[in-house]
Formats: C-alpha cells, structure tokens, sequence
C-alpha cells in the first residue's frame, strides 16, 4: 500500500484552525478490497517532538469495519467532521513541539497495518526562541522603577 | 547556544532494531511462563502443603487430651528430591483414664523432616525415654497421637511468592493482548474516556492544560497567593540534618582519640580522622550559619495576583511583598516560560531545559528592608497574546513562573520561584457536530 492508494484531505485549504473551530475532511480507499482492508481508524490526535519522548493524545476516533453487522464502504468517499479543542494549542518550541493531525491507520489482513497522518496547525503561538540570560543586577546599573 | 554536553544529546531515530510483532510475541512467551511456572508452583504449594497443613489443624480439633509415656526413639529417613532427609519418631503410650492403650510411633506435632541428621537427633534430645508428655489421641482409632499442637505459619505467606508471579503473568498477558488486538490511538482514547469518568480529573487535564489545584489558597492582598517552588526552609533542614550527622561522628571519634591520648596508648588513626572530619565539620558549620543567616536577612518572598490562572493576552495586578532586614542592592521580578523534556538514556531518566521567554516585569534598586517594614509593591503583568499557553504532559512540558531575584549589598544572589499557570484563550462552547462521520453523499 502506498501513500496513492489513500484520500485524505481536510477541506480548509491552509489547514490553520482555532480552538472551537470546526474541522471537517474526508477520506476515501479506492482500492480497499483488493487491498485486503480489514478495518480503519481515523482520529483527531495531538503528539509531542523535540528532545522529550513522546507523548500524544487523541481528541476523536471513528472506526470503520469493512466486515460484520456494521460494515462500510471504505472505497467509497467517507466524510468526518468534528469540533477542536481548547488545547493543547500547536506549538513550535525548541525542545518541546506539539503537532495536530489527522490520523489514518489502516488493518490488512494479518494484522499489518499502515498510517497515514494529514497535519493542521491549531490556534497561533508564537515560534519560541531561546531567552537571553537574566541581565545582571549589579549595583553599578541603572535601574528603572 | 549553549553546546550541550555528549551526556545530554539524545540518540534519535528509530530506537528498535526489531519487529515489534516479534517482541509482542517475545512479552506474551514470557508472561506465558511466568503464569506456567506461578500457577504451577502456587498449586503445588496448595497440594502439597497448604491442603495437608489445613486438614491436619481440623484433625487436631477432633482429638482427645491426655498424657503420654516416651518408650522408645529413632531417626527414619525418606528418599527427597534433595536427597535423603531425616525425622524423630518417638514410640509413645497414650494413657486413657489411668489404662496404657497400645503404643504407637509418632512425629506429628514435634518433628519435622530435614536434609540434617543432626536436625533429628536435636530433638529427640528433648525427651527422655520414660518420661511423660501432653499428647492428643483418637478415642476410636489408635494411630494418630499428637505430641503438641503448634501450627506452622510461615507455609501462608510463602503462597504469596507463586502468587504474585501468576498475578504479574497474568497481567502481562492480558497488557500484551491488548497491545496486539488494539491501536494505540484506540488505547489512548479508551484511557481519555475512563479518566474524564473520574470526578477528581478534570478534562482540562487530560489535555496536558493544567499543572495542579494547588491554588486554592486565598491572598491577604489579592485574590490568589502563589505557592513557592522550592521552600528555601527544606534546604535549611537538609543541612541542619547533615551538620548534625557528621558533627556526632567527630564527637565519637574526637573522644575515642582524646580517651586513648589520656591513657597514653596513642590511636593515630583515629585522630587523623577526627583532624580530617573535625575541619569538614567546621566548614559544614560555617556554611549552617551563613544560610542561617542569610535566611534571616533575606526573609520571605510572597507573591499575589489578582486573577489564576491566567490567559494570554490578559493582564493581572501582582503584589509582592519582601520581608528581612538588610539593604538589597537590587530587587526584579520576572516572568519566565520554560521548556522541559524528559528523555530516557539507557537505563537513565533525562531532562532538558530550555528558557524561552524572560519577560522583565518590575525592578529596584538600593532596597532597605526593615524587620517590622517589609518591601512592598504592586505591578501589572501583561502577557503576549500569542504566548504558549501551560503544558503538562508525561514527558514534555510548557511551565510558567513569577521569578522574583535579588541581589544584596555584599553579592548575595537568590532567586525564587513562583509557578503561575497559563490557559489558552477561552473558546465558546459550541456543541459537537452530530454527524460526525457519514458517508458522503455522491
């Protein structure tokens, strides 16, 4: 399975949300039969990058059976929509950076699985720098009240 | 920059070399056998002990008290695991109602088998052929006569090792499980849910946006008193409790010495060492009353503020108050965001700090703090509308702090640490989406 056998878009086109907003995309595998697609799952996940290890979260999850009583479609255009949270906001730091996005993951049959990750950028931090060192409080400095 | 040392840089990349289907399989093989090996052992321990040892104490209940004569004694032997192992057996008369019944050998209730002969023969030394005894016997059944009724209690919790290593393969096999016929995200979101269960987790926090509640606190002059980071007061008792430690080990030594110097049978090993701890102990007790000192000088840093927790783009009033008694040279407040990543190096837990906001909020200079006149100040903070807001997660954090720094007339420098949390901006609610996934109409 290759990055052309999955679509995955979300509609607004710079991909910039705010907290509350409404995010709404879909997705669609043209090809899940003859690929031997089992199962998929799309969520709404946040996950950490930098120097620490990492730690995500997810704010949504949907999944689709291609097998069972609640079995889709899943070659057939699927629509998702869902309303972002107040945090954690996207951030780009310099050890720690957050990063928002929508997830694919796709089960084939024996359990292989692939992933596919569509980022957005949610409310609008400014790029951290690094801070300068504390000034020094000699005596000899002019002060201001 | 800073270059950072070869110690803190941070392996990167792919950091398993193997399939994880292969270690999943790996963990399940092992907790398979940690639940093989624990159930066995635990059932063992049941059968062969805990069941024998519970039946004998039942036994026991039926039984008639009475005395006995020792007639004779020996030391049998069985065929072990181990090897051979040894027991007393005494050939004892029960006496019922004045009349000898017919004697038995025994080792129930005084005898234990042991890999030791010597074991055995230990406690046939405890009873002489021919004297007398408290036993228990069968009225309706002369073989089984019991010389004392003690119950062993130590076959109880030695179940709990086989126990706790079935718990652990259990658990292990059902964590493996999970991590095989799951997602992480899937995981992730189950975890989220039952958390927000909790009455006592907030979702504010399941969203890494809130430190703690420790801000219940009320101020004297504003709404909300700031907790301190670090309470200078438990360096204070750390080096109060060091100075005490070493000073009674030069105490013990410097009398030793000095005992052996009057009795004139010099140890000079001792008092070299009361010489080498004797001048560490002056040095750890110059360094107790300079902070002690300074303690007294600089005194406490109280911070309020008017609203918490704030969000970016607000501005608060903040009241400071500085207690002591000395002239300061400079005193500033400050208001710093860091970063904090914790990374796990080998077997070692990391941490990596990165400063990235130091926002001057109020200073002054040439201070005189009097005892019964404490410093005081009230100042507004502003925080940037595009400000990171506070992040807590389990390995990667966003922290703000009030830092209040001073510097005293001599050079004395200290800093103390205030944590304030930062929200993102408020959002209106709005309700969810119903139709949040379908299929689309085409």
């Amino acid at each position: 399975m290759t990055d052309d056998d999955i679509l995955l878009t979300i509609v607004d086109g710079d991909r910039k949300f705010e907290a509350g907003d409404l995010l709404v995309g879909s997705f669609a595998i043209p090809r899940a039969d003859e690929l031997g697609v089992k199962r998929a799952e799309l969520s709404i996940v946040w996950h950490t990058s930098g120097k620490g290890d990492e730690d995500f979260g997810v704010h949504k999850l949907f999944n689709y059976n291609s097998e069972g009583n609640d079995a889709v479609s899943l070659g057939r255009r699927r629509d998702f929509r869902t309303r972002l949270p107040a945090g954690p906001l996207s951030y780009d730091g310099i050890a720690v950076k957050i990063h928002w996005c929508v997830r694919l993951r796709i089960i084939m049959l024996r359990g292989r699985q692939r992933v596919f990750d569509e980022p957005f950028w949610l409310g609008h931090v400014a790029r951290a720098q690094l801070a300068q060192a504390p000034p020094s409080l000699d005596d000899s400095q002019e002060l201001s009240l | 920059m800073p270059v950072p040392s070869p110690w803190d840089i941070k392996k990167r990349g792919d950091r398993t070399s193997a399939s994880s289907q292969l270690g999943y399989w790996s963990e399940l093989l092992l907790s398979l056998c940690m639940v093989v090996v624990g159930g066995g052992a635990l059932g063992l321990h049941i059968w062969q002990v805990l069941v024998p040892e519970w039946q004998r104490a039942a036994q026991l209940d039926e039984l008639e008290a009475s005395t006995c004569k020792i007639i004779d004694k020996r030391i049998t032997s069985r065929d072990a695991l181990g090897g051979t192992e040894y027991t007393a057996e005494l050939l004892v008369e029960p006496i019922a109602d004045g009349v000898g019944l017919p004697p038995v050998w025994t080792a129930e209730g005084f005898a234990m088998y042991s890999p030791h002969r010597d074991d055995a023969q230990g406690v046939l030394e405890a009873y002489a052929v021919g004297s007398t005894h408290n036993c228990w016997y069968d009225p309706t059944d002369s073989d089984p006569v019991v010389l004392g009724r003690r119950f062993r209690w130590w076959p109880w919790p030695v179940a709990l090792l086989p126990a706790s290593l079935l718990m652990v393969g259990v658990w292990g096999v059902a964590a493996t499980l999970l991590q095989v016929t799951t997602t992480a995200e899937r995981r992730r979101f189950v975890s989220s849910r039952v958390k927000s269960l909790d009455p006592l987790s907030s979702a504010s926090a399941e969203l890494g946006l809130e430190v703690s509640g420790s801000y219940e606190q009320s101020g004297t002059h504003l709404a909300y008193r700031l907790p301190i980071d670090h309470s200078p007061n438990w360096r204070l008792v750390g080096m109060i409790f060091v100075n005490t430690l070493w000073n009674t080990l030069l105490v013990y030594f410097g009398y030793v010495a000095t005992l052996s110097w009057l009795r004139g049978n010099p140890r000079w090993l001792a008092s070299w060492l009361v010489l080498l701890l004797g001048s560490v102990g002056i040095w750890l007790a110059f360094r107790l009353i300079q902070e002690l000192w300074s303690t007294r000088r600089i005194g406490m840093t109280l911070i309020e503020v008017s609203k918490h927790p704030i969000a970016s783009g607000e501005t608060i009033t903040v009241y400071l108050a500085q207690t002591g008694r000395g002239k300061l040279a400079s005193l500033a407040v400050e208001l710093v965001c860091e970063e904090h990543a914790m990374f796990l190096q080998g077997t070692d837990s990391r941490q990596w700090i990165e400063c990235v906001h130091r926002q001057p909020v109020s200073r002054w200079r040439r201070l005189t703090i009097e005892p019964q006149q404490p410093f005081t100040a009230e100042f507004e903070l502003s925080l940037d509308s595009r400000a990171m807001h506070t992040f807590v997660a389990t390995h990667n954090q966003v922290r703000w702090w009030v830092v209040v720094r001073a510097t005293a007339r001599r050079g004395t420098t200290f800093e103390r640490r205030f944590p304030i949390e930062v929200q993102p901006p408020e959002v209106t609610a709005a309700p969810e989406p119903s139709d949040t996934s379908l299929e689309a109409r085409t």
